[in-house]
């Protein structure tokens, strides 16, 4: 136990001090303040203008003319409406035989719009010129604008009265309300942790393999198995590799609900939906800790496997090729049906299953419909394989670190175990 | 020096009970038990290739055992069945007269192909190592701050070890090999790389490990260093012993058949009529292959009769590099 600790204490602080963690903590903090700021100046138009400062802003620069040729006689020589609506154009009447002159001004010097009304066998006709499109009163706004006043002439004509005509152009009010939790809330919540953790297991995995191949082509392995058992080293290089981990974790999770409580904005709504966070409560927050830590420790142990297959260092990303392909696929078995509105058996499913349960579970906790057997049960099984995979991965990191030379196979590990047993 | 060891009073029934002793091993409330290290019988394959072939030898006192051989004889195989990194297919490895794990024996190692952590200080490294050898850090300190300055490296103390030359580096290696005062301390080729000014001084530190009744086996190419220290030797040739014993006794058995003379003039002639036919011609003289010591001083009497200016004249035993190279020099 000593001498684990001992193997422990070391591996984290010389990892802990160095540069790429350091600067990549700082990095991850800085974002994660980052998005829950950013809706805050959002919604505040700190960042983009509010609606106000727009039309300020239309108003300061040039304003461009666009023309009407009215041959509908729809608009009664009245632009009123058009100009209230786009307060950076001005809008003028022209007459149909000024059509081709104004099209030529259009072409030739842009700056300027021509909007042309015609009514065919009772039917509203548009054309709407301009230099390059995306410039000029928005296409879509300008249609509805025509299109409210032409359905206003024909019920008028139909002998309607103006309330009843002004009830009938109304668009219905509509607030999308959701009686569950929120799909952005929740599945946000949901996708944005399976990422956090497949990239937090991923990468603390991966430096585990580094870690173990770099003391392979330093040859510093030789002196160190002479001095403690094979088992301490894996073990407590992963401990400690994990402990890393959790710590940057810990400090991610508690930048991100601080930053939440300080500058995330109440109310705050994207695409008519509100977002929070509120989903990760103090217990989800807990078990996406645990599930770091189980799901660390299943990868961590194939790495150190991995790391002691190859003698140098640049070998590690060959090595740890098959480990990669595992842990992309249970990535997005967890993440696709996170996704998914109605994922029903197949996240039930991720979640149960050792390798994607990492990724999947606390996901599913933030969705908030897991029952405490199926938690347990994840737990269990997810246990069970880490106990079954590090006495395995013991086994052959005991011999492969001595080996030097080719990279040992899948095969050569099978008779390693075979012949240790 | 036959090396002991020292019980207290009160743990002697214990390691009676435990090693399968009898009491008349007391002598006056201490026990003492002759240490060493037995080998007997291992062997080791590698697929089909047998890489070690029933080894045996013993190593009852302190002192330089040589385990010599050429590159890919089973040296470092042994070395590593030795420190329980590797395992044996069969036969037994005892110190002390237990079987030898990491438990009951502190070894100490200077691999052959050296290494230390680069990216890490010095001082760290070596507190890592004594820590995993049972130091504590009050122990650690004193016994990496007493061997850096033995080795004139106390400046490299907070310096990262890959910006140090590399003699700098062996000799923070070496110091990882005995900072924990090891009992058995295995050294595979500790010369090789260094310098002569630090050539002398590992061979000091050695010189200070011997003092202090440590047993070392030694694993070296340079036969003169050999020579220097090792009182037992063991050659071994794919994975076989083809030699082993007292140094001074195999060279003794081998005759003085040697013989050196720097004088002026050329011997040849003189050397073929006293039916000497092996002649050879080196910088410093002519080293001569005798049948009896009659020749030599035959030899030597026509030298003095020619008034030939005699500069030097020496009959002596083979050096162990000539034996070394007699025995497998045709086949390395």
């Amino acid at each position: 136990m000593r001498e684990f600790l001992t193997v422990l204490n070391y591996t984290f602080r010389q990892s802990i001090r160095k540069k790429a963690f350091i600067v990549s903590t700082i990095i991850i903090l800085i974002l994660t303040m980052a998005a829950m700021i950013v809706p805050g100046m959002i919604k505040n138009g700190t960042i983009f203008d509010s609606a106000k400062e727009k039309d300020n802003k239309q108003k300061a620069a040039a304003v461009q003319n666009v023309y009407i040729i009215d041959n509908a006689d729809l608009l009664k020589q009245d632009l009123t409406v058009f100009n209230s609506t786009f307060p950076g154009y001005r809008f003028e009447l022209k007459n149909d035989a000024e059509k081709e002159s104004l099209m030529n001004q259009i072409k030739e010097e842009g700056n300027r719009y021509l909007l042309v009304l015609n009514e065919q066998s009772g039917m509203l006709n548009m054309d709407y010129y301009m230099k390059t499109y995306g410039s000029g009163p928005d296409p879509t706004a300008l249609h509805e604008l025509v299109n409210s006043l032409f359905d206003s002439k024909l019920l008028g004509l139909a002998g309607v009265d103006e309330a009843t005509i002004n009830k009938i152009l109304s668009p219905p009010a509509i607030q999308v309300k959701e009686l569950g939790q929120g799909y952005v809330k929740s599945k946000m919540s949901s996708m944005i942790i399976i990422f956090i953790l497949f990239f937090a297991i991923y990468y603390f995995g991966y430096g585990i393999a580094v870690s173990v191949a770099a003391e392979k082509s330093s040859r510093v392995m030789e002196t160190l198995i002479t001095s403690t058992k094979p088992s301490n080293i894996i073990l407590g290089k992963t401990a400690a590799m994990g402990l890393l981990g959790l710590s940057q974790l810990t400090l991610i999770l508690l930048t991100a609900a601080i930053s939440y409580r300080l500058f995330f904005p109440k109310n705050f709504t994207m695409f008519g939906q509100s977002i929070d966070f509120s989903a990760f409560t103090p217990l989800a927050m807990i078990m996406i800790l645990v599930y770091f830590i189980l799901g660390y420790l299943l990868y961590a142990m194939m790495n150190a496997v991995a790391g002691a297959s190859v003698s140098s260092s640049e070998d590690v990303n060959t090595a740890i090729m098959p480990i990669t392909v595992i842990a992309l696929i249970s990535f997005y078995a967890a993440y696709i049906p996170a996704t998914l509105p109605n994922a029903g058996k197949s996240l039930t499913l991720t979640s149960i299953i050792p390798f994607t349960a990492p990724f999947s579970m606390p996901g599913r906790l933030l969705l908030g419909n897991v029952s405490a057997a199926e938690l347990a049960g994840s737990v269990a099984l997810l246990l069970a394989t880490i106990v079954v995979f590090s006495w395995i991965s013991v086994k052959i990191y005991s011999v492969a670190i001595l080996h030097y030379g080719n990279r040992l196979k899948i095969s050569d590990f099978i008779k390693i175990v075979k012949s240790n047993t | 020096m036959i090396k002991y060891k020292v019980l207290r009073k009160d743990t002697v029934g214990k390691y009676m009970k435990k090693n399968g002793l009898f009491s008349n091993s007391i002598k006056t409330g201490y026990l003492e038990v002759k240490m060493g290290l037995h080998i007997a019988n291992i062997n080791k394959s590698f697929g089909s290739k047998k890489i070690v072939n029933n080894l045996s030898f013993n190593i009852d006192d302190s002192g330089v055992f040589g385990l010599l051989g050429t590159n890919g004889a089973g040296k470092t195989t042994t070395i590593r069945m030795i420190l329980g990194i590797l395992e044996k297919d069969g036969g037994t490895i005892e110190w002390d007269k237990k079987t030898i794990t990491r438990e009951n024996v502190r070894f100490g190692y200077l691999p052959e192909e050296r290494g230390i952590y680069p990216k890490a200080k010095v001082s760290e490294q070596l507190h890592y190592f004594a820590r995993l050898r049972g130091m504590n850090y009050k122990e650690a300190k004193a016994s990496m701050d007493y061997w850096l300055e033995r080795l004139k490296a106390t400046e490299y103390t907070h310096q990262v070890a890959e910006r140090l030359s590399k003699g700098n580096q062996q000799k923070i290696q070496l110091i990882t090999a005995i900072i924990h005062d090891p009992e058995l301390l295995i050294l595979d080729e500790p010369f090789s790389g260094l310098d002569p000014i630090n050539t002398d001084l590992f061979k000091s530190v050695i010189k200070e490990l011997l003092e202090k009744g440590k047993y070392i086996i030694m694993s070296s190419h340079q036969m003169a260093a050999v020579e220097e220290y090792c009182r037992e030797i063991l050659i071994l040739d794919q994975g076989n012993t083809i030699l082993a014993g007292n140094l001074k006794d195999i060279k003794h058995n081998y005759g003085r058949t040697n013989l050196f003379i720097d004088c002026e003039g050329d011997l040849t002639q003189a050397a073929r009529e006293e039916g000497i036919m092996n002649v050879r011609i080196t910088a410093s003289g002519f080293e001569l292959k005798i049948s009896t010591d009659a020749q030599a001083y035959s030899l030597l009497d026509r030298i003095m009769k020619s008034g030939m200016r005699l500069d030097k004249f020496e009959i002596r035993e083979p050096s162990l590099h000539e034996i070394f190279v007699g025995l497998v020099g045709d086949k390395g």
